[in-house]
């Protein structure tokens, strides 16, 4: 490669046609149209009530995944997947078919949304940082759950929201992000990180800190399940996504989530693609700011659209953009399946032929090496570009509920229908430009 | 009343409990419709209303005038497409309309030799020499697949594939 800094795919082949100009419309006026009927016609009192809702999991799967064993199984499931990737990354060769990428970049940041949505925080039961932390604490006779000191609530969901846009940054900034080299080290600093954060805090920090696991939780938060006291429960993703606990650095978690998807809709448009070609400063420099414009600008939405309100005595004002950020999630989670999922499916399909091959020596561990390419939705344009305007009007219809019920919570009477509508304003214009960007690709 | 087994869907719809009831929340669609049917009006609850659907009628003019008409310009006759590359500059990229299958010819004028890479599933590579090369090129998938130039690592054509 020369100098100048290359803007194609590292994995995959083709992108995405762009979506259908009728499809696109179509899609921002359903949204418009979702968002005024609830609006107009929905209740009146607050829904949700975390310590009422759901109702108690069948028995047998209670009992099932209750089960000290199953997970142990899990732990050592995470630990197995580890050492494999660590095996690849260290004595694999640099190459595109080391499934080190494909598992980092797809099974990893991809697959975490589907699976956390259809099974609940899978991060948590499978994280190899948290089980190192936990053999290291046993072997040292100490409490896996308490550091050295206590973390400090205002840091809140900070560390995940930087971890996050590391990621983010290397996926999509950086020009070297499928050589080895760079994969290696950026999961070499994260696990030095997640293990010097256990140590001072305890496992309670990977709650907040591990950026992995605050994504697995926010997406399982539109899954089924739920706990309360212990007990598994099924309630309705809306219920749960109401049970999404509120801290410091929430807002920016979800606005590195949703503008890097965006941003990296926006940096394959022909008009991006020119401006940074024929640019003085570098590729890297424009991408960069361009990055954490997105970022923010999506940060500065959703703050915008929830303190715009008349407020009483008892609420804040600066605390509404924490309070309403989880209804932003249902948004994200649509927008990142509308712009993932031929990805998804080409590369993971991929990975799982190169995953039988982990040091290029023409081994076939899993007896996947010889698997046929998968004849996915690339063949069918009119089926992915309808099933991408679905995903996103879903996730809208889901996201206006969500914050209409809690603005009934934390928004005085008078302003209770008036006091929405800049929410409502700021959806319109997440799920509008997600839609633009999905059709000027 | 009996006990009903969670994976009971047609009975736990209409009885509005077990596993579905809770997926689907039959109470929530009961009251929503109570609701909608029996709305108490008053005068100022209307005027909210009329004031929100006027709202959403203005918006919903201005989008649908505000949009703009894509017009995919389609190359009539045999598809050529011409890279020119001078003094180590790349062509600015332009996107290309192409059929699944179809040919296309690449027409590249360099003074240095170099290679393209396309951007397909597995990729290919297609050299050109100094002066004037042609090359042919099928694309067997739809997508939006990108030609970048080896040597300047930039992209110099994007050809979408439907």
């Amino acid at each position: 490669m020369g100098d100048r800094l290359t803007l194609a795919h590292g994995l995959g082949g083709p992108a995405d046609l762009p979506l259908p100009p009728e499809l696109a419309v179509a899609g921002g006026v359903a949204a418009l149209v979702v968002s005024f009927t609830v609006l107009s016609v929905s209740w009146r009192a607050p829904r949700f009530d975390e310590h009422r809702s759901g109702r108690p999991a069948p028995a047998w799967l209670a009992r099932l995944v209750d089960a000290p064993w199953f997970a142990v199984a899990l732990r050592v499931l995470g630990m197995a997947l580890f050492g494999y990737v660590v095996v690849a990354a260290v004595f694999g060769q640099d190459l595109l078919t080391n499934p080190v990428f494909g598992i980092f970049y797809v099974w990893g940041w991809v697959g975490l949304v589907p699976a956390s949505v259809l099974l609940g925080p899978v991060w948590r039961a499978i994280s190899p940082v948290r089980t190192i932390n936990t053999l290291v604490a046993r072997l040292t006779g100490s409490d896996p759950e308490r550091g050295v000191y206590a973390y400090p609530e205002r840091w809140g969901y900070w560390p995940a929201a930087l971890g996050l846009f590391a990621f983010v940054w290397m996926e999509l900034v950086y020009p070297y992000f499928t050589e080895l080299g760079p994969v290696r080290l950026w999961m070499a600093v994260y696990l030095a990180a997640m293990l010097l954060g256990g140590a001072l805090f305890g496992s309670s920090f990977y709650r907040r800190g591990d950026p992995f696991e605050v994504f697995s939780e926010l997406c399982a938060k539109l899954s089924v399940w739920g706990r309360r006291e212990g007990a598994l429960l099924v309630r309705s993703p809306l219920a749960n996504l109401d049970t999404t606990r509120v801290a410091p650095g929430l807002v920016a978690v979800v606005g590195v989530l949703l503008g890097s998807t965006a941003f990296d809709s926006f940096r394959e448009s022909l008009p991006w693609i020119r401006f940074v070609q024929s640019a003085d400063q570098s590729a890297f420099l424009l991408d960069t700011l361009a990055l954490t414009a997105f970022c923010a600008g999506v940060a500065l939405i959703l703050t915008a659209g929830s303190i715009a309100t008349g407020v009483d005595t008892e609420t804040p004002r600066g605390r509404l953009p924490g309070l309403f950020a989880h209804s932003v999630m249902p948004i994200v989670v649509g927008y990142f399946g509308a712009h993932y999922l031929n990805y998804f499916l080409d590369v993971g399909w991929q990975t799982l032929s190169q995953a039988s091959d982990p040091l290029g020596t023409g081994a076939d561990l899993f007896g996947t090496a010889d698997l046929a390419p998968l004849t996915s939705l690339s063949s069918q344009p009119t089926l992915l570009a309808s099933t991408k305007v679905a995903a996103v009007i879903l996730g809208h219809v889901v996201a206006a509920v969500a914050s209409h019920d809690r603005a009934l919570t934390v928004l005085p009477a008078r302003h209770q229908l008036t006091g929405q509508l800049p929410m409502l304003f700021a959806m319109i214009a997440f799920t509008v430009g997600g839609l633009y960007l999905l059709f000027a690709a | 009343m009996g006990h009903r087994s969670p994976f009971d869907p047609v009975g736990g719809i209409v009885n509005g409990r077990g596993l579905p009831a809770a997926l689907f929340h039959v109470g929530f669609w009961q009251r929503w419709g109570a609701s909608v049917l029996a709305a108490r009006t008053t005068r100022g609850t209307n005027v909210r209303r009329a004031v929100l659907a006027m709202t959403a009628l203005v918006t919903l003019l201005c989008l649908t005038a505000c949009g703009e008409d894509a017009s995919q310009a389609e190359e009539s006759g045999p598809a050529s497409v011409t890279l020119t590359f001078e003094d180590g500059q790349a062509p600015a990229p332009e996107r290309f309309a192409l059929g699944v299958g179809e040919e296309v010819e690449l027409v590249v004028k360099s003074d240095t030799e170099g290679s393209l890479h396309v951007h397909t599933t597995p990729e290919q590579e297609l050299d050109y020499a100094a002066g004037t090369t042609t090359l042919m090129l099928t694309i067997d998938e739809p997508g939006v697949v990108e030609v970048e130039s080896h040597e300047l690592g930039t992209t110099v054509l994007q050809l979408e594939v439907s």
